[in-house]
């Protein structure tokens, strides 16, 4: 596998006493993956992410991306890993700095070891893929409005190319066009090219609409790692921890409750709520 | 998640706690003269006022360690000044005197210490013991009347005064007694605390029209801002690390742009706070230079015009027994 956690480990300081990520076992495919990490603030979640990019190192434990070992010592090559994993952060819009849009899309590409004229071309790429229009990549990317930074800093990812894209809650601070614009284009990424996508967030919406994969951490610890539609089906689990059921879900079972419907599995997505729906008028 | 612990503060809450922080400053500063004031070689005066220090110390509560920390900083410092004074002190009493001799030989085993303690250097603990050990360990090998052709003909020697060690000595023990007492206001002061007592000092600049408030102001936000620039800084450090920056390599082209990546998110992020900070105080009626009431007024208690009492005493003394 692509991402393989054996028993990691990891605690920010030495005197920490409880792990900020407690014996974390996971695998992870760079083909045909849609996975959503949930969990509270606090409980590892961007941790998790930081480990699968090597910015941090676990303390202990064997973590193996893309057949290289991770060690716990400084000065490994970590390049490749980079390139081959992208990982947006949260606010990405805080590490613009170039004076032209265009030359802040391309700085990754160029540090990853593309020549000037290749990285032009992989930036305008990339550009028009997420739908930064022409007259704004001669623009500097301090007076573009919020959305439109993030869209340039998720591009400045994107343009390197990476198997492996992760999105820290990519979603916070967008407008509802601006989100669900992002979600479809991580969907249509996906859909084409098969790469494997990871997103944190909170939004049960995006967990059953787009993933196919969830994994929630409580405390340090991965509860649960399955697909969605199990996690959702699981009253009990949900409650123990804290989450709820997306909002399509909630209307089913509202609707359930008063008879109006039946269902064996709990509906994601309105097309499963209709299916239910007109799958009842037909019987 | 904070690692960036500000200032020393313990809290203890011991009496030296509970002094108020305008007394520990007036203290502090008048112990430092007194210090000074001691006469040069006048070990029992200052040896008083390192006791007082010592029981301050032990009124504080707080764990050896912490001091002995601080004065770790300045172990360099100590010892450079002590082999100085006892270098280059060249009247009086001659205790000790030490003919370097530079023959082959000694040059050689010399020079070879020298290389093992340069190659092991990394591994070692407490470098700086290791270091004065194999430094006085090479000198006294040129020392040595070992064979071998002779180098130099005009013997160089290092003689040692009493004079130099009695004033080196004394310097330590100066220096140690103004570490203590400065030690000890920061470890029992908060710097919120420091901040408002050095803004109640310096209340009669008000006299001159200096808005002395508004620079309290000014230094608390800057040292309430460390941690949170710091926690900025070091997102923006992953967030170019994970498009590529290596910013453990490269040559000085690549420095810069690595400089300049860091640099300026860091410059958008503090001006985008500032902002936020300077609309957030406006709202809930911050005028610079307005009259503001605390939340923690200080007020001056009977046990404080005790202490007031005690540390003027001192300092009276002292000068009376430079005068006299």
């Amino acid at each position: 596998m692509d991402i393989n956690f054996q028993h990691v480990n990891f605690k920010y300081d030495k005197k920490q006493k409880i792990n900020t990520l407690n014996d974390i076992n996971l695998t992870i495919s760079k083909e045909n993956e849609f996975i959503t990490i949930l969990g509270h603030t606090g409980s590892g979640k961007s941790t998790l992410v930081q480990l699968m990019n090597a910015l941090i190192l676990p303390t202990s434990g064997s973590l193996t991306i893309f057949n290289q070992e991770i060690k716990q010592k400084r000065n490994q090559p970590l390049k490749e890993i980079r390139k081959r994993i992208g990982l947006v952060f949260q606010f990405p819009e805080y590490q613009l700095f170039e004076e032209t849009v265009l030359k802040d899309i391309m700085f990754g590409p160029v540090n990853f070891g593309l020549n000037m004229e290749q990285a032009k071309q992989q930036a305008l790429d990339t550009a028009k893929l997420i739908g930064i229009s022409d007259d704004l990549l001669e623009r500097a990317p301090f007076n573009l409005s919020g959305g439109q930074k993030r869209k340039v800093a998720i591009a400045g990812i994107l343009a390197s190319n990476p198997d492996i894209l992760i999105f820290d809650e990519p979603t916070v601070g967008l407008d509802p066009k601006g989100k669900k614009e992002l979600l479809s284009l991580l969907d249509k990424i996906h859909k084409e090219t098969h790469k494997t996508i990871i997103i944190i967030t909170h939004d049960m919406n995006i967990v059953a609409n787009y993933s196919n994969r969830s994994i929630v951490l409580k405390e340090g610890n991965i509860v649960f790692d399955g697909k969605p539609i199990d996690l959702f089906n699981n009253k009990t689990m949900l409650q123990s921890m804290n989450l709820d059921l997306p909002y399509i879900s909630r209307v089913a079972e509202n609707l359930k409750a008063a008879g109006k419907i039946n269902y064996k599995s709990v509906p994601l997505t309105l097309d499963e709520l209709y299916d239910c729906i007109t799958g009842d008028l037909n019987e | 998640m904070n690692k960036i612990a500000f200032g020393q503060f313990v809290n203890t809450n011991s009496i030296i706690h509970k002094m108020d922080a305008r007394i520990k400053i007036i203290g502090t500063i008048l112990f430092m003269i007194t210090i000074f004031l001691v006469p040069t070689n006048n070990f029992y005066l200052l040896g008083a006022l390192l006791v007082f220090a010592l029981i301050l110390i032990l009124l504080t509560k707080v764990q050896l360690s912490k001091y002995l920390k601080s004065l770790k900083s300045i172990v360099f410092l100590l010892v450079f000044a002590f082999v100085f004074q006892v270098i280059f002190r060249n009247n009086g009493t001659v205790i000790y005197i030490h003919y370097f001799k530079f023959t082959w030989n000694n040059i050689v085993v010399a020079s070879f210490i020298a290389a093992i303690y340069l190659l092991i250097r990394k591994y070692l603990p407490m470098k700086f013991i290791f270091f004065v050990l194999t430094t006085v360990l090479i000198i006294y090998i040129l020392g040595l009347p070992m064979h071998g052709a002779i180098l130099n003909q005009n013997t160089i020697k290092l003689s040692i005064y009493e004079e130099g060690l009695i004033s080196g000595s004394f310097i330590i023990l100066r220096v140690l007694t103004l570490i203590l007492f400065t030690t000890i206001l920061t470890l029992t002061t908060k710097p919120t605390e420091l901040n408002n007592a050095i803004e109640s000092l310096l209340k009669p600049l008000e006299l001159l029209h200096i808005k002395t408030s508004v620079f309290a102001m000014m230094v608390s936000i800057a040292l309430r801002f460390i941690p949170t620039l710091f926690l900025e800084a070091d997102k923006i450090l992953k967030a170019q690390a994970s498009r590529g920056v290596d910013f453990n390599e490269g040559n000085l082209k690549a420095k810069v742009v690595q400089i300049i990546s860091l640099l300026v998110p860091m410059f958008v992020v503090s001006f985008k706070k500032a902002d936020e900070l300077a609309i957030a105080m406006e709202a809930r009626g911050y005028i610079p230079g307005e009259k503001r009431t605390k939340l923690n007024e200080m007020k001056l208690q009977f046990s404080d015009f005790i202490w007031l009492f005690i540390f003027v005493g001192i300092f009276t003394t002292y000068i009376l027994l430079r005068i006299l």
